[in-house]
């Protein structure tokens, strides 16, 4: 096999990939912890609703909160176990989850390394569904939609999307609705898992006590030889550059209102391009709205913010968005995005010192360091570079060098406060305003 | 990793960690104190207005810069509640000195931030200022109402007050909207002086750094004064020979139930690793009793679990589900706890348990606020067991011992959060 060794003597880490017979990318980051971390990524999101697959006339469309509902299904078997039985003979911690973009299957074990590993293989390549197990997992699902619906924050976020996204499938529900999950059957789950988990579209990551070797073997052991590709065409409706809606708001029985702010940007078109936004509006945000920052710190002494203030660039690689996101929980969000405004625009004049941004990188890059701690944080650096030519041990180096102009530049290009939107969630019975 | 503890003085102890494995140190100081409802909301309070400014660092940005130009040392304060103990709590989290490029000694550097907030808040006068003192007095209001913005948490408050009112345990954390109104610039001074004196010491550090540094280190930075102060149990009280049955409305999708337990106390005690054990098989696992029979069996809810609460004695199950499943619901959980009384446990699902715990323990070490917490709970606890010696404890525990711990659990309280006011 070719491993191929990446190391970085600066940060004292270090991994190794190879790509597996199967066409599972693997990545074993070796951590001298007393727990193992290892996650199996599937590129199969809650956004990947809507694909051609080669041959077929039609596209086809999925009901909404497919993708998480398969995340539940695939824990059984066709015996009437499920995985975290057999995960529980071996003491480990198993669990999954699902975004946007991709499903992620995880465990984190003490012990039994190479046990736990064949679980997690053996159980993502096998689904059994029947009518029955279906059915039982609506109720399941509408109970977690019925949480959901009770979270302010998850409600402030679902509008803020539709408020900034007209078409972009990632405005809707991960989970789905109870009544789009009642059109899930058997058969769209196989259909889903037959096209999209393959291993060719699945990333296998190993942080902690795991070698290459021992990886493969498991491979070796599990996996089948690639089959033949097939092509899917992922389809996303065209997305304007502009907002949807300028503002949305909901009530709850909340205490006070909780917002949310965003900014659409135009996503950056290559990889690299993506990676550089990411770097210098990292250093950026923590400028414009960290603990130090001139305006967190004058909104909160004027009693305007208290702790919930929070602002950050949001892009993802492969879905194609991006946008700069504001969060607050105060009795006047909107005084609130006109200081945001005001502030963005005065540095878009006059950006901050080079003393400033040189005090910031290093806050940003020693978080970032530090975060290498966690074999969690680190699995999930590393998944996060799943198409990246990039590898994730160059992010620090990168975060490090981004250039002080290039950074102003790319603030100014990014952050569009023409396209505004804001979305509000406020006690029941709150006044409307004009 | 076995712990190193010394008493600086009476009533002031250091325990530190030694371990090599992380980027960055933790040191913690937490004053210990009663929880009572007359002092509960200003020392909340306090760790807000502390952090507003020093005498150095008279503004909350200039103590965020410098905790910046520490390499990002991150300084948290807050208070938390163990059973019926209050913590004021003062976090450091320091990058570890040989990471540093320019050589500076972080930890000291951070330890001197720390040292002007605990001991040298900004005054007026000696008072602290109002403006500081009103504006956190708001949040904290502002935080306090906030509480209904979480249901599942909003519900397990209630019936947290309802089943132990006139306790301590029914205090919150943070105290109440009105304790709040009533603090003064002075009132709150005064609080700080006294808590200052008064509170029991632990301080914890995990890191690189070897005990007798640390040691000097705190010995030269902190000014803490000998004190006499000791911790006061929790109120333990059995469960209502009648059960209390609650109801509240509000504007839910989804009805949140939680039923309130308490554990009795007898002479004999029990297993000292009963506990953990015991949330392991009942609810704190994909394969445990909650999990596999209100879930997955009856999937009546998306989640179910069990919160025990070993210094206070209690254990509240919570779950969201449907109103019209809530007796079903409440029926299984007792259902499932009557087996487990009854002594109706598998080889399997014990051994399963038994391991879920021993990874649990040993994982603690891969974390440096796990460590420290593992410290400052068993501390609480009058025990000082290693996580390395409570895997070897685990090889003792019988199922019989699990059903002992189990068979002291009595219902105690019914309480339901449902929709329909509107």
């Amino acid at each position: 096999m070719n491993y191929r060794t990446v190391r970085n003597d600066e940060l004292g880490e270090s991994f190794v990939t190879f790509r597996h017979k199967s066409g599972l990318p693997v990545y074993v980051l070796p951590k001298e912890r007393s727990h193992t971390f290892a996650l199996l990524g599937v590129r199969f999101g809650a956004a990947d609703r809507m694909f051609r697959v080669k041959g077929e006339t039609e596209p086809t469309v999925l009901p909404d909160g497919v993708a998480h509902f398969l995340e539940h299904k695939m824990f059984e078997d066709e015996n009437g176990g499920d995985a975290f039985e057999r995960f529980a003979q071996t003491g480990a911690d198993a669990n999954a989850f699902t975004s946007a973009e991709e499903t992620v299957y995880l465990f984190s074990a003490t012990e039994k390394e190479e046990e736990n590993l064949r679980i997690l293989l053996d159980f993502v390549t096998h689904p059994y569904f029947t009518k029955e197990t279906v059915a039982k997992e609506q109720g399941i699902i509408g109970e977690e939609i019925d949480m959901t619906n009770d979270e302010p924050g998850t409600m402030a976020y679902y509008n803020l999307l539709r408020a900034l996204f007209a078409e972009h499938p990632v405005r809707r529900e991960i989970v789905g609705t109870r009544e789009s999950i009642a059109q899930i059957t058997p058969e769209l789950l196989y259909r889903c898992t037959d096209l999209f988990y393959r291993l060719s579209n699945m990333m296998l990551v190993g942080c902690g006590k795991l070698t290459p070797e021992a990886v493969e073997r498991v491979c070796d052991e599990l996996l089948p030889e690639e089959k033949e590709q097939i092509e899917i065409e992922r389809l996303f409706p065209e997305e304007p550059e502009t907002i949807c809606k300028p503002y949305m708001r909901a009530e709850a029985e909340i205490a006070r209102p909780l917002a949310e702010f965003a900014w659409k940007a135009i996503p950056a078109k290559t990889e690299e391009e993506k990676l550089r936004a990411w770097a210098a509006n990292e250093i950026t945000a923590n400028l414009l709205f960290g603990r130090s920052s001139e305006l967190g710190n004058r909104l909160y002494e004027s009693g305007l913010i208290d702790d919930r203030f929070d602002g950050a660039f949001v892009q993802s690689f492969r879905l194609n968005y991006a946008y700069w996101l504001v969060s607050v929980s105060n009795d006047d969000p909107d005084r609130v995005k006109d200081e945001v405004l005001a502030e963005v625009e005065r540095r878009k004049k006059q950006f901050f010192t080079r003393e400033e941004f040189e005090t910031a990188r290093r806050v940003v890059y020693t978080d970032k360091l530090i975060s290498f701690d966690s074999v969690e944080s680190t699995a999930f650096a590393a998944l996060s570079h799943w198409d990246s030519e990039r590898d994730y041990l160059r992010d620090p180096g990168l975060l490090a060098s981004i250039p002080y102009e290039e950074a102003f530049e790319i603030f100014k290009s990014t952050f569009r406060t023409d396209r505004t939107v804001m979305s509000v969630v406020v006690p029941n019975g709150s006044p409307r305003k004009e | 990793m076995k712990p190193i503890r010394s008493e600086l003085a009476d009533g002031i102890a250091l325990t530190t960690m030694h371990t090599d494995r992380f980027k960055a140190a933790l040191l913690t100081v937490r004053l210990l104190v009663p929880l009572r409802a007359e002092t509960a909301a200003a020392y909340s309070l306090l760790t807000d207005v502390l952090t507003r400014g020093t005498e150095q660092y008279p503004t909350m940005q200039a103590l965020s810069r410098r905790q910046d130009e520490l390499y990002s040392a991150n300084i948290g304060s807050f208070v938390q509640v163990r059973g019926e103990t209050q913590i004021l709590s003062f976090d450091l989290s320091v990058l570890e000195d040989r990471y540093a490029f320019d050589g500076t000694p972080v930890l000291r550097e951070g330890m001197k931030l720390l040292r002007q907030i605990i001991f040298c808040p900004l005054t007026e006068n000696g008072v602290f200022r109002a403006d500081y003192v009103e504006q956190e007095k708001k949040n904290l209001i502002a935080s306090i109402r906030s509480v209904i913005n979480n249901k599942p948490g909003y519900a397990l408050t209630r019936c947290r007050q309802t089943m132990c009112a006139g306790e301590p345990f029914a205090v919150d954390g943070n105290g109440t909207e009105a304790d709040v109104e009533k603090i003064t610039p002075e009132s709150l001074t005064a609080f700080y002086h006294d808590v200052l004196q008064s509170a029991k010491v632990e301080i914890f550090y995990a890191g690189k750094k070897s005990h007798d540094e640390l040691k000097s280190l705190v010995s030269e930075l902190f000014p803490f004064t000998p004190r006499s102060a000791s911790l006061l149990p929790a109120v333990l009280v059995p469960a209502r020979a009648e059960t209390q049955f609650i109801t509240e409305q509000m504007d839910v999708a989804q009805c949140q139930m939680v039923l309130g337990f308490r554990m009795e106390q007898t002479e004999k005690e029990t297993h000292p690793l009963a506990a953990v054990v015991f949330s392991m098989l009942f609810s704190d696992s994909p394969t445990s009793r909650l999990f596999m029979q209100v879930r997955e069996k009856l999937h009546l809810c998306y989640f179910c679990s069990a919160v025990p609460n070993l210094y206070k004695k209690v254990m509240f199950v919570c779950c969201g589900l449907k109103k019209k499943n809530f007796e079903k619901a409440k029926s299984e959980v007792l259902a499932q706890l009557a087996e487990l009384q009854s002594g109706k446990i598998g080889d399997e699902e014990f051994e399963n348990a038994i391991r879920g715990c021993k990874s649990f323990f040993t994982s603690v070490q891969d974390d440096r606020y796990q460590i420290v917490y593992w410290a400052l709970s068993r501390l609480l606890q009058n025990r000082s067991e290693t996580p390395e010696e409570s895997i070897e404890m685990l090889s003792g525990i019988t199922k019989e011992d699990i059903s002992e711990f189990a068979s002291r659990i009595k219902l105690d309280t019914v309480y339901c959060l449902e929709g329909g006011a509107q």
